[in-house]
């Protein structure tokens, strides 16, 4: 036997690293057992069940609400509006909205009442017998809409941000080429299969909530504040919960639970329908983005000059933030002379849009994505060699705030990674390969995404230790788990800090009771900021271990025995992200305002289809996804976060659009609202790009969102590249292709007349209305 | 959950008795997706009826009888053969799971323009054995479908069977806006024989096709046949697609809906009907075997 | 009312309301949880079990409708305890994320697995195109049901 020891210790036998290795998830095996008791599988004797009555108007006043008959169904034990809340506001901002409306609704499906009742078929009945009158108020389908009112009495304008650097007018007229991109993008369903819903208990003077969440300490606080309850007397338990993607960031499902359970001192569980969570839940915002790109004969990027309107529904949450990592994505990952952002966010009648994978960038990158595809052609230039010339390098500045570019940034390696794939090398073999109506393309498209909250936020995690006089080393971390396996990924990084077999260490995340508050599960800070705090409580007890005489070499239990004895048993570590090096022309006092990163993960990624020319229909044949990644502490687990972020990729594409009418939702089943299947999907190749972040634990940095960006413009560069055809609209459905085929061949006029215009008209119905030309000039 | 009243039916007998005063039940696959709110009266389920006949047979005059109680799973991967246009519209159904619960008959009676099951059914002039507590009755498909959700189906009455002629060459395509679990936003099932070859065409043997059947789903109130088109295509000259493309609009009535736009269902339909003209001349042309 | 038995996961139940829905029996009067609802009308598989060995959507059967019939939960695919071959692959494989989905989808992949005369990608992805998942991307779902069929054995 040849295995080494480690030199001075004898954590034998010795311990050999488990970061880089692809291990299961910690709750695999009861997962595929059917086992794990999801936050909606709890159930306790004696419990109730509730429901929830809900807007039928997008936008009315709300006159009466008539609850007797609800009231007095047998079984039902409480129906509570807006009166019964004690502090009726989800949070401490009310342009977040009420808890349950009482006076104005402003969108379908919003909270009016809440029932408890003794089985779930009472109380969903129940719910239906609430008479509600209203008053119906004009509504407001979107920014354009001319309806003679505003959601909200300050306007209808929720926030912008415009920034300039450089001359961005003069450059772009100075320009050999323009191009000029005018794109949309659809409001996005999260469809986590699990529907929001847990239980709440109301115990001794404190409510305990099971119930999904992203974000435990922000639920916490909706919580308390609703309830007017000390925050120590809210405990939340987030997990295991069946999906997230942004949708579990601000839900108010908790709220509603804790009121419940708070009014009637018993435990109430709710699980929301498919449908109404489809109609009330969040949505990623729909966007008008328009780019114009000005480039010299040679290629080389003059000026990146983008508008952006985001439609954020009747309620604020996270619009003025996504607008914010928009405006800082809207340059991607491209250096310019010359940029400008101006952004709207608008409230509306529509859905409530909110957090979601991506979140803010998807909408930009589409945009900026299309208009550089479309100048390589313009330009004659390959779509890799334009994007290698004109790429950010590390440590340069940031094209529109000029901030330092983080020195890990491994853009060029990654798109160099996509470019070396062979369905990229192979794409005119591929393109031959075209039969019949069949049509073959490749597309190209990147992207970048900041890991963290942002420069001037103070973004933080924390982990505490305890190690157990029997050996096990207990540690609890966040940001918690929605499916990413972060708490295997955190025992690994624990594993290989301290020199021990990771099967002696227990990671707890998601109760907040228990895990010092760590921010949220977002912005692909988890294993980032996470394994960060966990590398440094780590890291502490390690120091320890490494004085003399701590680790005798004896068997790790005996040192942890002792290590209890001596009172040197407990960790507690915080681990702040870092701010940029250089905030370039942000103004000191105003970077949390702008939040540019320090650190950004990068995506490159190939896409291989064919487009039926006579029909529309796309055929995806395989998606290559390059992603830097830095170090990849769970490498099967990041592929699978890769792969499932092309997925929705795919459907951000092809298929998922929430369709209201006049405020009216349309798409609100599964049947109608379509997400990609396993047919639907094609193979999927990851290349782990290899990189360090040194800021990052064992070298990782944030991926999970930005492989979600690249996949729509890269499908629609695909389409571009088969067809001639380049969709600006998202989805891109047979329809808007067909059309879109149909305007450029100039087809039908010589079939039945009438067609061409119904065509034309289908094509007018895809098209935002133009932007005003001139952008308004705007600094910060 | 409260459930609803469940009247289970052992034999075709026991399921006439039942269906008088309650409402027939098959795989629920449509029903229970839109909800039990407007059906009156006790469910009585179809699907434990106990028949010793395979689900698909074939009679002495050469047609085929299909069940239309048996989950279409079972048809598909039954070793009596049914026309291609039915097993291509099966295979297009929906995901696995639904094919399991769901039957002809269900998909027949909810009467929507956009079933996939009923195209095939009619190109295969398909005669439906209708039965309830007042007896038995043969109806052609084409005179079950009434309208969007309606057929001509009497109160009491199921539809115990469907008898296919036999068709040498048949196909079904859908269209829908993704790969499984899609409602149809048009679709076409076709059959056609071969016609006698014609002299004086250009080399490699030109044929002509004979007795084309197009129907079409999801662009008029009901399935359709396709008249006009089929006329173009019995004639596989040079310039027999654009003809057929051109002839199919006056065949439909397409209308606006969630999924598409008429006239998008109009255009993608002549793309389909487009798409068949080298099909079929590559059919003919490699001597497919005949189906039944 | 009381139904006649059905047998889950090999033991006889009875006593359930054959006009509720089977998904509804199977979890709270069985408390197999492992069967999951996530829309209610046979779009997302996760309810999926076997009735006399093919799959089906349990929240589109009435419990009436199983009588006298076998069904099988993604808890009775292997005896308590214990992963059959096919549950083990999902795991190596890290098929995986959040796991709603995942109980669905090993029925209907043990499905295909023991009713197919031939099992390829497309295949297995044809047999999991009633469970969608949201967070795999289904490559490793495909890539263990694969593996699975080539160790020649099954669920």
């Amino acid at each position: 036997m040849t295995r080494e020891t480690t030199q001075g210790t004898s954590r034998a036998p010795a311990h050999t690293g488990v970061v880089g290795r692809s291990l299961p998830a910690d709750d695999a095996a009861a997962i595929v057992a059917g086992d794990l008791e999801y936050v909606t599988d709890r159930r306790v004797d004696g419990m109730l069940h509730g429901a929830v009555h809900r807007s039928a108007h997008p936008h009315a006043r709300i006159v009466s609400v008539d609850t007797a008959r609800a009231a007095s169904e047998p079984g039902v034990v409480a129906v509570l509006t807006a009166g019964d809340v004690p502090c009726n506001q989800l949070g401490t901002d009310s342009e977040n909205g009420a808890v349950l409306a009482g006076d104005v609704v402003r969108q379908v499906g919003e909270a009016i009442a809440l029932v408890a009742a003794a089985d779930p078929e009472t109380a969903r009945r129940a719910a239906d017998l609430i008479e509600v009158g209203y008053e119906p108020l004009p509504v407001v389908d979107g920014p354009d809409s001319p309806a003679p009112v505003t959601v909200h009495p300050r306007g209808n304008v929720a926030g912008t941000l415009t920034f300039e650097s450089g001359d961005v007018a003069t450059a772009l007229s100075s320009s050999d080429l323009v191009v000029d991109v005018d794109t949309t993008t659809s409001a996005q369903e999260h469809v986590a299969i699990e529907t929001p819903g847990g239980m709440a208990e109301w115990d001794l003077g404190k409510i305990t909530v099971w119930c999904g969440s992203q974000n435990p300490g922000l639920h916490r606080k909706l919580v308390a504040h609703a309830l007017r309850l000390n925050l120590d007397d809210v405990r939340l338990v987030s997990n295991p919960v069946g999906g997230a993607f942004g949708s579990r960031n601000d839900d108010p499902a908790p709220v509603y639970l804790a009121l419940l359970a708070w009014h009637t001192t018993r435990p109430v569980h709710l699980h929301l329908s498919r449908r109404e969570t489809i109609v009330a839940g969040p949505k990623r915002h729909p966007y008008r983005t328009r780019v114009r790109l000005g480039f010299d004969r040679a290629g080389t990027l003059r000026a990146i000059d983008s508008r952006a309107v985001a439609d954020t529904g009747p309620y604020v949450t996270a619009g003025r933030n996504v607008l914010k990592t928009s405006a800082e994505l809207s340059s991607g990952p491209y250096a310019a002379p010359n940029a400008r952002f101006d952004g709207t966010v608008a409230y509306s009648n529509n859905a409530n849009a909110g957090a979601f994978r991506g979140f803010g960038a998807p909408q930009v990158a589409f945009a900026l994505e299309t208009a550089v595809s479309e100048a390589a052609v313009e330009l004659g230039l390959d779509p890799v060699q334009i994007r290698r010339a004109n790429l950010t390098r590390p440590g340069d500045a940031h094209s529109l705030y000029g901030h330092t570019v983080s020195r890990s940034l491994r853009a060029s390696q990654t798109l160099d990674a996509a470019a070396a794939h062979p369905w990229w090398r192979d794409r005119d073999a591929w393109a031959a390969g075209s039969a019949g109506p069949w049509r073959r393309g490749t597309g190209i498209a990147m992207a970048i995404k900041g890991v963290g909250m942002g420069s001037g936020k103070g973004d933080t995690a924390r982990a505490r230790l305890i190690v157990s006089a029997t050996g096990t080393v207990n540690i609890w971390a966040g940001p918690n788990h929605t499916g990413q396996a972060i708490g295997t990924a955190y025992r690994q990084i624990a594993a290989d800090t301290l020199g021990i077999d990771h099967d002696r260490i227990r990671v707890h995340v998601g109760d907040s009771e228990l895990v010092p508050e760590s921010g949220a599960t977002a912005a692909s800070r988890s294993m980032y900021a996470g394994g960060s705090a966990v590398h440094q409580v780590c890291g502490r007890l390690r120091a320890v271990l490494d004085e003399p005489g701590v680790d005798t070499g004896a068997s790790f239990d005996d040192v942890a025995a002792h290590l209890v004895a001596s009172g040197r048993a407990e960790y507690e570590a915080e681990f702040v992200l870092p701010d940029v090096d250089d905030i370039g022309r942000i103004p000191p006092e105003a970077l949390a305002d702008y939040a540019p990163h320090a650190v950004y993960g990068c995506s490159a990624q190939v896409v291989r289809l064919e487009v039926n020319t006579l029909t529309g229909e796309i055929r995806l044949h395989g998606v290559v996804c390059a992603v830097d990644a830095g170090v990849a502490v769970n490498p099967g687990a990041t592929v699978g976060q890769a792969e499932g972020g092309v997925a929705q990729g795919v459907g951000f594409a092809l298929f998922e659009e929430y369709r209201l009418d006049a405020g009216v939702p349309v798409t609100t089943s599964l049947e109608n609202y379509l997400i990609p299947t396993a047919m639907d999907v094609p193979p999927i190749e990851t290349v782990l790009v290899t990189g360090h972040e040194n800021t990052g634990p064992f070298g990782a940095k944030g991926m999970s969102e930005v492989v979600v960006v690249p996949t729509a413009p890269a499908i629609a560069a695909a389409v571009g590249s088969a067809t001639g055809f380049w969709p600006r609209h998202l989805p891109m459905t047979p329809e808007r292709v067909r059309a879109g085929l149909s305007a450029m061949s100039g087809e039908g006029t010589s079939e039945r007349s009438g067609r061409r215009s119904a065509a034309e008209r289908a094509r007018t119905r895809a098209r935002p209305e133009n932007m005003s030309a001139e952008p308004a000039e705007g600094a910060s | 959950m409260t459930g609803r009243a469940l009247a289970r039916a052992d034999t075709p007998a026991a399921a006439d008795a039942l269906c008088a005063r309650g409402r027939p039940l098959a795989g629920a696959t449509d029903l229970l997706v839109h909800g039990l709110d407007g059906v009156r009266g006790e469910l009585v389920d179809l699907t434990a009826i106990h028949d010793p006949r395979p689900p698909v047979e074939r009679l002495a005059d050469g047609r085929v009888r299909v069940s239309a109680t048996a989950p279409i799973s079972a048809i598909a991967r039954s070793p009596e053969p049914v026309p291609v246009a039915l097993t291509d519209a099966i295979a297009q159904f929906a995901s696995p799971q639904i094919r399991n619960r769901a039957t002809l008959g269900g998909n027949i009676a909810n009467g929507s323009p956009a079933a996939d099951l009923v195209p095939p059914l009619v190109v295969t002039d398909a005669v439906l054995g209708v039965r309830g507590a007042d007896g038995r009755r043969s109806v052609p498909v084409g005179e079950m479908l009434a309208g969007p959700g309606r057929t001509t189906l009497r109160p009491g009455e199921w539809i115990e069977y469907a008898d296919l002629a036999p068709v040498p060459h048949s196909g079904f395509r859908k269209l829908g806006y993704r790969r499984a679990l899609a409602v149809a936003v048009v679709s076409l099932a076709w059959s056609w024989s071969p016609g006698s070859p014609r002299s004086g065409t250009e080399p490699g043997g030109a044929v002509a096709l004979h007795d084309v059947r197009l129907a079409a789903g999801a662009v008029a109130p009901t399935v359709v046949r396709c008249p006009r088109a089929e006329a173009a295509l019995n004639t596989l000259d040079a310039t027999c697609v654009d003809t057929a493309a051109t002839a199919v609009h006056d065949d439909i009535a397409p209308i606006d809906d969630l999924r598409a736009s008429a006239w998008y269902r109009a255009d993608a339909l002549a793309g389909l009907v487009r798409e068949l003209a080298p099909a079929a001349t590559r059919q003919l042309r490699e001597g497919d075997t005949a189906q039944p | 009312m009381s139904g006649d038995s059905m047998r889950v996961n090999g033991t006889p139940a009875r006593g359930h309301d054959p006009g509720a829905r089977l998904l509804d029996v199977l979890r709270d009067d069985l408390g197999l949880r492992g069967v999951k609802e996530g829309c209610g009308i046979g779009e997302c598989g996760s309810c999926t079990v076997l009735l006399d060995g093919e799959p089906v959507c349990s929240c589109l059967v009435f419990a009436g409708q199983a009588e006298g019939r076998d069904v099988v939960t993604a808890e009775g695919l292997a005896p308590a305890g214990e992963l059959g071959r096919l549950q083990q692959e999902f795991v190596d494989h890290q098929a995986l994320q959040c796991g709603y989905c995942i109980p669905g989808v090993v029925v209907s992949a043990a499905a295909h697995l023991a009713g197919a005369d031939h099992v390829d990608e497309s295949s297995v992805r044809e047999a999991l195109s009633g469970n969608l998942c949201r967070c795999t991307g289904y490559s490793k779902l495909v890539a263990a049901v694969l593996a699975t069929a080539d160790d020649g054995d099954q669920a």
